[in-house]
């Protein structure tokens, strides 16, 4: 699948998975690269981004018997940001399914 | 690739790209190894399915340019910064003409220096007075000729630095490249800084012993306190 394209998406599915609940960085990667097929390394770069954009946070937290792990945590802009770029994503994907079934129907 | 190799290429490839706090993102992708190891995988295995180095270090690129200012506002800061340089151009000017005229003086001073020790006196411009006492002063005036050279060198470096720390800042602000600011003062050494104390010490110290010593010498030569007088110095 186009890299552009799905970068996008990638953005959403973060969101997605912190609206949930606080994760660390590896435990993203791991989710994501389970269901979508991308390079494990992509993550990073749009938690960076997502960041520096201040729709996520990070703060430390201690594991027993490891080095702190970095957590990220969805802002308030963030929250609000990811709703209405869920929306959007939805109608967008409803309206594309529609488009790309109608070829179907003229087929037959 | 192994995980030192695999770090080593991230973290070169995002220094060339010049993303910021790369050692950062490198303690990241080091703490994913770290997960994936304790699953079992191998440091081949998890390198591959990380992606290319030089892939990842060009995301983590991408990601500063967007969001940034749009060609509009980079017109109107490439303007603005240009007559800032303007300005900045005849402050350092100035700056770089006093270190020389620092310099200059120094000369000087080692030329009257030379003057007085060798006691050649060119076309009676300097004044009569004892050997001795010429010898006294000829040290004052290259211990002043040594500091003001100390001195000059210093200024040197320092608006030599401040051109550089200015460059870099139009850079960055122009261009939106995140390199590193340079410091403002002057970047010596621990070595050099230490002999540069020590020069401009030593040469405060003789400059400062030998002009009392002169004056003490002359006035007892002279018999007079005042022994200017006593040597016509200010007559014609």
């Amino acid at each position: 699948m186009n890299t552009q394209y799905k970068k996008g998406v990638l953005e959403l599915c973060v969101l997605s998975l912190l609206k949930r609940r606080d994760r660390y960085g590896y435990e993203i990667s791991e989710y994501l690269s389970r269901h979508i097929d991308i390079a494990d390394g992509t993550v990073y770069p749009i938690l960076r981004k997502l960041k520096s954009d201040g729709l996520v946070d990070t703060y430390l937290q201690e594991e027993s018997g490891g080095p702190p792990r970095k957590y990220y945590s969805l802002t308030q802009l963030g929250r609000n940001i990811y709703r209405n770029d869920k929306e959007e994503y939805l109608d967008f994907a409803k309206a594309i399914e529609t488009l790309l079934e109608e070829d179907e129907d003229d087929q037959k | 690739m192994t995980k030192n190799e695999y770090l080593s290429r991230l973290g070169s490839e995002l220094k060339k790209n010049h993303v910021a706090d790369w050692e950062d993102i490198a303690g990241e992708y080091e703490q994913h190894f770290a997960f994936k190891l304790a699953d079992g995988f191998s440091e081949e295995e998890i390198a591959a399915k990380l992606g290319s180095p030089e892939t990842i270090a060009a995301q983590f690129a991408s990601e500063k340019g967007e969001g940034g200012q749009g060609s509009g506002s980079r017109v109107f800061v490439t303007a603005a910064m240009s007559f800032v340089a303007l300005f900045e151009g005849m402050a350092y000017l100035l700056f770089f003409a006093w270190a020389v005229a620092v310099s200059a003086f120094s000369l000087a001073s080692a030329g009257i220096g030379a003057a007085l020790i060798g006691n050649f006196n060119t076309a009676g411009l300097i004044p009569e007075m004892p050997y001795l006492s010429a010898l006294i002063f000829g040290v004052c005036f290259l211990a002043f000729a040594v500091f003001l050279a100390a001195g000059s060198y210093y200024f040197f470096v320092y608006a030599k630095q401040i051109v550089k720390a200015s460059i870099r800042w139009h850079r960055n602000v122009t261009s939106g490249n995140t390199l590193p600011p340079l410091p403002w003062n002057p970047q010596f050494s621990a070595k050099t800084g230490r002999r540069l104390r020590t020069v401009l010490l030593w040469s405060v110290t003789v400059f400062g012993t030998s002009f009392i010593l002169g004056m003490v010498v002359s006035q007892l030569l002279a018999g007079a306190l005042g022994f200017w007088h006593a040597w016509n110095w200010f007559v014609r």
